[in-house]
């Protein structure tokens, strides 16, 4: 859990940066990260506001080839 | 044996997520209606091994959620694109053991050529944007497998 208190406009960037301070663990993932934002991809501008969900996760490698 | 018949929606269309075997013969004979000329079922199962590497079992996990949103979305798509009647997506997460179905997929149509496009455009944009992930165990380790980073998740 992640609290953020400001009073202009959040990004998921700012979030990102958030937990990246907190978690120095999960820097090694770096670019290859995505983002959702309310179960949609979004990006690190996507805006978000009280009560959204985000979620931050690894390429997706379900299936089978 | 799984006794239940799929949950259809409204429009007749399957998606959903399981935890025990996919029945890909009941999910065509339930989707399969008489305008129908071709009925394409494709399943996706767990190899025995990747790259030469030896795989015992795999583990898969799923942001549940977003995963089922995903399916529909990848299903509205095709009947947009393809003159396709209907479409059933189900993928399965837990422990499968080598040859079992992992993902299935049904797609009916008039005619088989839209049925392969489509069902070919289906199981693509699955791996690359239904948040679901595997894990898999070998003989001596085990590693989560990463997706291509390169294949854009937005459709």
């Amino acid at each position: 859990m992640v609290e953020l208190y400001r009073n202009e406009m959040l990004t998921v960037r700012d979030v990102w940066d958030t937990l990246r301070a907190q978690f120095p663990q999960v820097e090694g993932f770096g670019k290859s990260l995505l983002f959702c934002v309310n179960q949609e991809f979004a990006d690190l501008d996507t805006r978000i506001k009280e009560g959204d969900e985000l979620a931050i996760f690894p390429p997706v490698s379900g299936g089978e080839d | 044996m799984r006794m239940r018949s799929y949950q259809q929606m409204e429009t007749g269309d399957v998606y959903e997520i399981v935890r025990d075997a996919i029945h890909l013969d009941l999910l065509a004979k339930q989707l399969t209606q008489p305008q129908d000329g071709a009925t394409l079922i494709f399943a996706g199962v767990v190899r025995n091994n990747t790259q030469g590497r030896r795989t015992l079992y795999l583990e898969y996990e799923g942001y549940e959620p977003m995963a089922l949103r995903k399916m529909r979305e990848i299903g509205e798509t095709l009947k947009q694109r393809w003159a396709v009647n209907q479409v059933g997506i189900v993928h399965r997460l837990g422990r499968l053991e080598i040859g079992e179905t992992s993902v299935g997929i049904v797609v009916t149509s008039a005619h088989r050529r839209t049925a392969f496009e489509a069902c070919h455009f289906a199981i693509d944009t699955v791996k690359k944007i239904v948040p679901i992930w595997k894990k898999e165990f070998f003989e001596d380790g085990e590693i989560w497998v990463e997706g291509d980073f390169s294949q854009s998740p937005i459709l």
